[in-house]
């Protein structure tokens, strides 16, 4: 059985902006974010400039991206293979946000990042990320949560992601690309 | 920044009759991921999802896909990987009742890395997120869906695809 393509209608699900990090950066910044849409979902394919599959990505708001900051809480369940562990980290300026793919040249990281209710000034903000990087003998997959305890509780205009292989910044290549979009309620 | 509707319906089926498989053929280009919904039923018990692409694969004949898995049962947690397969392990379905899943298949339209795949998915007492990879450069037209270890989809499994373009 086999169906044919047909059809477009238009949805609450928008696209806001895509950034395509040069070859020579290790930062992005989604900035003047619209407070239109009742939640944010990025969605990201990514490969680090990197020696190992010990590669990830951080997420950070606003501007609360000092490396000082103790703001940010994050746990994840991870399957690598072979067995699967869970982790957490409390106090912490960053957010995990994914694998930032290994050293296969083509094999690239995939992940999704939910930011729920980000326009509240009354709820801290949670987030979740489903991401996974697959080199045929290498990698994992991963459900990650994350939550910002800004002392302020303020709305989210900025996003902040980094990559960083074990402690040390890592450059994306020019091919990854984050995408960010809005859903409506 | 720039703004706009997406996350489109592409098209989607409810099997009528049992099929050992079905197709989404002549997928356009146009879209930056594509989304595929599943809520399906198989003639076989403890059986999966298996997805191919743009006609390769199929038992013995290509060993171009791989799959990480990591799954709970309501007991315990666990990993496996399926390394050279000749297709990408989706979420579990059973021949008891419907199981859903969520399918992402990442920057498909590309002609310079690899596809990889995200799925999450249950059925009954299973819960699984999986990542896959399909080793080819060459951009996805062609999305083939099979319950992994053989039997058909039983009538009333429904597949939807959608795509999201990025601004």
């Amino acid at each position: 059985m086999a169906s044919s393509i047909s059809g477009s209608v238009a949805s609450s699900y928008e696209s806001i902006a895509t950034i395509t990090p040069s070859g020579s950066t290790n930062t992005l910044t989604f900035s003047s974010i619209p407070s239109t849409f009742a939640h944010l979902q990025i969605r990201y394919m990514a490969l680090a400039q990197a020696t190992s599959t010990n590669t990830y990505q951080y997420m950070q708001f606003n501007t609360d991206t000092s490396s000082g900051s103790t703001n940010y809480a994050t746990h994840d369940l991870n399957g690598n293979g072979t067995s699967a562990t869970a982790g957490a980290a409390t106090s912490r300026y960053t957010i995990w946000s994914g694998y930032a793919g290994g050293t296969s040249s083509t094999a690239y990281a995939v992940g999704i990042i939910d930011i729920f209710n980000y326009t509240s000034t009354t709820m801290n903000k949670t987030t979740r990320c489903l991401n996974g990087y697959d080199a045929n003998g290498s990698g994992g997959v991963e459900l990650a949560s994350g939550v910002w305890f800004n002392s302020t509780i303020q709305a989210i205009n900025s996003i902040t992601i980094f990559v960083q292989e074990g402690a040390t910044a890592r450059n994306w290549t020019s091919s990854s690309k984050f995408a960010l979009y809005g859903i409506k309620a | 920044m720039a703004a706009g509707a997406t996350y489109t319906p592409i098209a989607s089926t409810t099997i009528g009759t049992a099929v050992a498989s079905y197709t989404f053929s002549s997928i356009s280009g146009i879209y930056t991921d594509l989304v595929l919904i599943t809520y399906g039923k198989s003639t076989t018990a403890d059986n999966g999802y298996a997805l191919r692409f743009n006609g390769t694969g199929g038992s013995g004949s290509n060993t171009n896909y791989s799959t990480t898995y990591l799954y709970g049962d309501g007991s315990t947690a666990a990993s496996v990987r399926i390394s050279n397969s000749w297709n990408i392990s989706m979420a579990r379905i059973d021949n008891t009742m419907f199981a859903t899943g969520v399918t992402h298949i990442m920057n498909y339209s590309n002609s310079t890395t690899y596809k990889t795949v995200l799925t999450r998915g249950g059925a009954g007492s299973i819960l699984v997120a999986n990542v896959g990879l399909y080793r080819s450069t060459s951009a996805i037209t062609q999305i083939q869906i099979e319950p992994q270890a053989g039997g058909n989809f039983d009538v009333g499994s429904t597949f939807a695809l959608y795509g999201i373009a990025a601004a």
